[in-house]
């Protein structure tokens, strides 16, 4: 049950009158970890992951194992897929456990185990709570939380509909770094633990190579790339991509570092590089050579 | 990888299955809805006090123990007495009563599904698309064909108040519609429907000008017992779903992208409730004119007494709508003694200093 995974075929979806993802296949994407999707701004990440949720209309199968999402309704999606926005909950009178108790009870009928209630709705609504280690925020009011409180009691209102597929988008956008990693962590320790899909939309790459044990690259709606950190992020792809000079290394614990020297001309996948004045030897030297001294991708396979 | 490890960030609480503090806080919180109810439990007293209050108020300075033998039983008193109660203060008292529960229920309605602390069905073109439809029927003599003159007012207005709310509906489903431009487009009835009323005063008798503006006001003079049956009937048949839906409202309070994320089909709520907020709002302002405030007002009053739990937000709402209006009735007969001044001026005049009170108290409480 647990080991099943998700897999997209020819997901084709549209943000407005523009067809943002065309064609898209997504291979198996394992439970017990977490996937991170990254790519330049407008590559259509939130449109995959809401897509994926149901929020925005798409053509194409999605399947959790046996499952075919792609032909349940909203809260037939709801009963697997949990997507969290990347706006912070809004700064309502809620308290942040009464808000837990609202995801629970929102619509009872697409939670895959039925709705706890009572007694047992408020302890689930708190352990979820105690297990991000905010327990102690409970009864404080959403608007009197902090971005990172509230991104982790967002993640919460989330967590306690115990989905299958978590969707992530941006978590980490408003959090200082120690939040950063925080809520990565807490996220792969109990997408392990649960053995649970997670999705998760990235723009920082070193956080993506550090948490994310399979990286997709998007650009303009396709896959650019997809595969562990070390094998799918290289210098002709963050060229190709992002349009960046950036070298990729890897640090003494074997980690993906990459180092951005430059950018590149407007328009990514031309290779030229922008004339910079300040640096010239980055212009003069080809985008994506590796480095005498630092490891090549090659390398880092080795 | 060791850095991995839970521990590693320093300063985090201990993670994991509800710790010893949990049975403090579920009893913190179970606290917290007791007094809730119990908030909601009072703001029923007050309610039912001020109705009393109500009816044992007019220019006729009956005793009060007069009015309630009156009022327990029928046969009792003299004849002026009963009618005084039975026919002229009961009817109004009631009509205050659910008049204000009906506006507070569909303000604190339209302000969750809008997602907008200024929604209300004054400030977003109901009261006004009713003023026009009286003032069609009032000035030009439109109604309904074979309907009795006497009903053209009350129809026209419910007609228009419900119209105006399926117009804003039809423009929620339009795709890509946001809540922002509902709003907007709210606001842009008030403006069209103000100047379609105004061209009507301006072709109007100096009678039928003066027997619009009277309306526009807002009387509970016109009450009457069938009418009362009308509004009685809607709030019982709304309210039931009102309650409902109060989880799904709160969830929506979350932002709509997570509320649609937990199944919840954000269109069809938006749609049922306008559609309740029509119905309450058109018959509410049939009956008695334009009543502004108690819609705004109202909810943001329970707000801050219970809190944004949507299972004691809407019964706190329609109670404090039903307690400040009758309190503003109490008040139009008072102010000036002898005359009943119209008591959808009261109400602004009643409402903005106890809505400034509890926002002064909350701030105070909170520093």
């Amino acid at each position: 049950m647990s080991g099943d995974t998700l897999r997209v075929e020819g997901l084709n979806a549209d943000y407005g009158r523009r067809r943002v993802i065309e064609g898209l296949d997504l291979s198996d994407i394992a439970p017990g970890r977490v996937t991170g999707l990254i790519g330049p701004n407008a590559a259509g990440k939130t449109t995959l992951l809401r897509a994926l949720a149901g929020l925005t209309p798409a053509k194409g199968r999605i399947r959790l194992g046996s499952t075919e999402l792609s032909r349940l309704d909203l809260a037939g999606r709801a009963r697997f897929v949990t997507y969290m926005p990347q706006a912070l909950p809004p700064r309502s009178g809620l308290t942040v456990l009464e808000a837990n108790l609202a995801a629970l009870h929102a619509s009872p009928e697409s939670l895959a185990d039925g709705a706890p209630r009572g007694e047992a709705a408020r302890r689930l609504a708190l352990d979820t709570l105690a297990r991000l280690g905010i327990a102690d925020l409970a009864l404080r009011g959403l608007s009197e939380l902090s971005g990172g409180q509230r991104q982790l009691a967002s993640l919460a209102q989330c967590l306690v509909r115990a989905p299958r597929v978590l969707l992530l988008d941006e978590p980490t956008s408003a959090l200082d770094i120690r939040h950063q990693h925080r809520v990565m962590q807490l996220v792969s320790e109990i997408a392990a633990e649960r053995g649970m899909i997670v999705l998760v939309v990235l723009h920082d790459i070193a956080l993506a190579c550090r948490w994310c044990r399979r990286l997709v690259v998007l650009r303009k709606g396709r896959i650019a790339a997809d595969g562990p950190p070390e094998v799918a992020i290289t210098p002709e792809l963050l060229a190709d991509v992002y349009g960046v000079a950036a070298r990729v290394e890897r640090c003494s614990r074997g980690q993906v570092q990459v180092i951005v020297d430059g950018v590149l001309e407007a328009e990514p996948t031309k290779g030229a590089l922008m004339a910079e004045p300040a640096d010239s030897r980055l212009m003069a030297e080809p985008a994506g050579a590796g480095r005498a001294g630092s490891p090549s991708r090659d390398g880092a396979a080795a | 990888m060791s850095l991995t490890s839970r521990g590693d960030l320093p300063g985090e609480q201990r993670t994991g299955e509800a710790d010893a503090g949990a049975p403090a806080v579920l009893a913190a919180y179970a606290g917290l809805v007791r007094r809730r109810m119990l908030l909601v439990g009072v703001l029923a007293v007050l309610t039912f006090a001020a109705l009393v209050l109500d009816i044992a108020t007019g220019p006729s300075r009956l005793a009060l123990s007069d009015v309630l033998a009156v009022l327990i039983d029928p046969h009792a008193g003299d004849v002026p007495s009963r009618i005084i109660v039975w026919q002229v203060r009961l009817p109004a008292a009631l009509m205050a009563l659910l008049v204000g529960a009906a506006l507070s229920l569909a303000g604190a309605e339209m302000q969750t599904i809008l997602d907008n602390p200024l929604a209300s069905p004054f400030t977003l073109g109901v009261s006004s698309a009713a003023a026009f439809g009286a003032a069609l029927a009032i000035v030009l003599g439109l109604g309904l064909p074979g309907l009795a003159p006497d009903w053209f007012v009350p129809v026209n207005a419910f007609l228009f108040a419900f119209g105006s709310v399926l117009l804003l509906q039809a423009l929620a489903r339009m795709r890509g519609t946001g809540v922002e431009t509902l709003v907007l487009f709210g606001i842009a009835l008030v403006f069209t429907f103000n100047a379609l009323t105004a061209l009507i005063q301006f072709v109007a008798s100096q009678e039928a000008l003066q027997q619009l503006v009277f309306w526009s006001m807002g009387s509970l003079a016109r009450a009457t017992w069938e009418g009362l049956a009308m509004l009685a009937v809607i709030l019982a048949a709304t309210l039931p779903f009102a309650l409902g839906a109060s989880w799904k409202m709160t969830a929506l309070r979350l932002g709509e992208d997570r509320a649609r994320s937990f199944g919840i089909s954000v269109a069809r709520l938006r749609f049922l409730s306008l559609l309740r907020v029509s119905l309450l709002a058109g018959t509410a302002t049939a009956f008695v004119g334009t009543v502004g405030f108690i819609g705004l007002v109202g909810p943001h009053m329970a707000r801050l007494l219970v809190g944004e739990d949507h299972r004691f937000l809407l019964p706190a709402s329609v109670l404090t709508g039903a307690l400040v209006m009758s309190l503003a009735s109490v008040a139009s007969k008072l102010i000036v003694p002898g005359t009943l001044l119209p008591v959808g001026l009261v109400t602004a005049l009643i409402g903005v200093p106890v809505f400034l009170a509890l926002i002064l108290l909350r701030r105070e409480r909170a520093s």
